[in-house]
């Protein structure tokens, strides 16, 4: 009787606990999984189809380093009340807060062109013309905000999250070597730490943590109106958030690992359309998957960045600046909004125009941002006054500056390694 | 120049005129907002601050350079 009745009291608290989560998780697992974009799928993509299985093990470690990073934006927006553009300028003043804003509105700007490109290449596999699908994606992008409620919002971009996860049952119609990838798990370089090796790794991480993610996330969090007891919550949010974007990379790579990779040396392929051409022929629904995913990816990405930016904007200048609001309430917001997609997709549709070019400028430009967002959030998260007792510990000051040294050396080596490629190809 | 003519040029400077105040404005309410930085300046915040300038002044120098070979090379 009392093991039935303690049963039942855990069954409840657990329920209610459930209910509790489900009703604020969303920015961890949008962030998370916005996160593989159009450019992260191209990377994940290709690293399969050049190092098959053998680099699995690195995008696992990845996931607790995106976690660290965005578990510390989740603190300082419940504590703060105050996205990252803002706190930026409270705490560092105008010259850092103006070069954090100009820097994140530019690359902001790039990548969400490069989500276009993915986009209209993606929808190219099923024969949609370019022109469509930027139209398509605009339409589509500005109804998913003209409902004047985050809630909405929130649950209509989740089911595109969903979507992101086709990658995996299109992985598993392939009946991949599950022998093979149990052993990819453990740390190796089958040809040694080559400097091709060296490359792939630096651009999985430059996927894997972008800078629009703080912004992004920090501001999410406060839009939401999570508070500092709703920590816990979001901390679970962000875990199951890191948890997708680590098995979703990782089931990209096995999919472009086992129809694409050719031992010894893999083949190149430039993106994941391509590898999606490539694979339609002889898999239509793997490759149709892949092509979806992609849209998806991109969708995602462009979704989160232009508010991202937006929201930035919005709290810097003091406009109205929540999706709450309607669009008669906050109309600088939206019309910032609506304009950076707008000449994004134009800019996609310019016959001639350097899309390559802007698409390796993005990593570029993310390593001037990316090193200072994070440098910020660090400095940020040891302010007593500011955090009280949610500011770091000793312990989390440890794994969060080992974290954010890596990320940023490999970063700028990456974005050396894009300027002058002759460095890391032999 | 007709009267017509006048008129719009006179409309449209003070319309960008006005914009452009505007902004100056706001840009400068922003910066006498923010002009005390509320972050104790500690030492090591002030490393941190300086040798993120040093890294963002050594990217400026890399593009420069890039932008140099790629223009000699054409």
């Amino acid at each position: 009787m009392q093991l039935g009745a303690n049963f039942f009291y855990k069954y409840r608290r657990f329920v209610k606990w459930l209910s509790r989560y489900l009703a604020l998780a969303g920015p961890g697992i949008i962030v998370m999984i916005a996160d593989n974009d159009a450019g992260g799928i191209t990377t994940y993509a290709a690293t399969g189809a050049k190092f098959g299985f053998n680099l699995i093990w690195f995008i696992v470690l990845l996931g607790p380093a995106a976690f660290a990073v965005q578990e510390m934006c989740v603190r300082l927006g419940a504590v703060t009340k105050r996205g990252h553009a803002e706190a930026i300028f409270d705490a560092f003043g105008p010259f850092w807060g103006w070069f954090s804003l100009m820097d994140l509105g530019f690359l902001d700007f790039l990548t969400l062109i490069s989500e276009f490109v993915g986009m209209t290449a993606a929808m190219s596999v099923f024969g949609v013309p370019p022109v469509v699908t930027v139209i398509g994606v605009s339409i589509l992008m500005i109804l998913i905000v003209m409902h004047g409620r985050y809630w909405t919002w929130e649950k209509i971009v989740l089911l595109f999250c969903g979507l992101n996860l086709i990658y995996i049952p299109a992985t598993l119609l392939l009946h991949p070597d599950f022998g093979a990838i149990q052993r990819s798990f453990i740390p190796s370089f089958p040809n040694g730490l080559t400097p091709e090796i060296f490359f792939f790794l630096m651009a999985n991480i430059g996927t894997t943590i972008a800078p629009w993610m703080i912004f992004f996330h920090q501001s999410s969090v406060v839009d939401k109106g999570l508070t500092e007891k709703d920590i816990p919550f979001a901390r679970w949010d962000t875990l199951m958030g890191s948890i997708f974007v680590v098995c979703v990379a990782a089931f990209v790579m096995i999919l472009t690992g086992t129809l694409l990779y050719k031992p010894p040396n893999g083949i190149d392929i430039g993106n994941a359309a391509q590898a999606a051409h490539a694979i339609i022929g002889s898999y239509p629904l793997v490759g149709a998957a892949l092509a979806i995913g992609l849209f998806d990816a991109g969708l995602l990405g462009a979704i989160c960045i232009s508010l991202a930016s937006s929201w930035a904007m919005g709290e810097v200048f003091g406009w109205a600046h929540s999706i709450n609001n309607k669009i008669s309430e906050a109309p600088m917001f939206y019309a910032f909004y609506f304009l950076s997609l707008v000449v994004a997709g134009t800019v996609v549709l310019i016959p001639g125009a350097p899309l390559v070019l802007i698409t390796l400028f993005v990593q570029v430009i993310a390593v001037t941002l990316l090193p200072a967002a994070l440098v910020f959030l660090i400095l940020l998260l040891n302010q007593e006054e500011l955090m009280g007792r949610y500011k770091n510990t000793f312990i989390q000051n440890v794994i969060g500056l080992s974290i954010v040294t890596m990320i940023v050396v490999l970063s700028t080596l990456y974005a050396i390694s894009v300027l002058f490629p002759e460095m890391f190809h032999q | 120049m007709s009267e017509n003519d006048e008129y719009d040029n006179i409309s449209e400077d003070s319309l960008l005129d006005r914009t452009i105040k505007r902004w100056t404005a706001k840009i400068k309410e922003i910066n006498k907002k923010y002009s005390k930085p509320r972050l104790k300046m500690t030492p090591l915040v002030k490393i941190s601050l300086l040798v993120l300038r040093l890294y963002l002044i050594m990217l400026v120098v890399i593009l420069v350079y890039k932008f140099y070979t790629v223009v000699s090379f054409r």
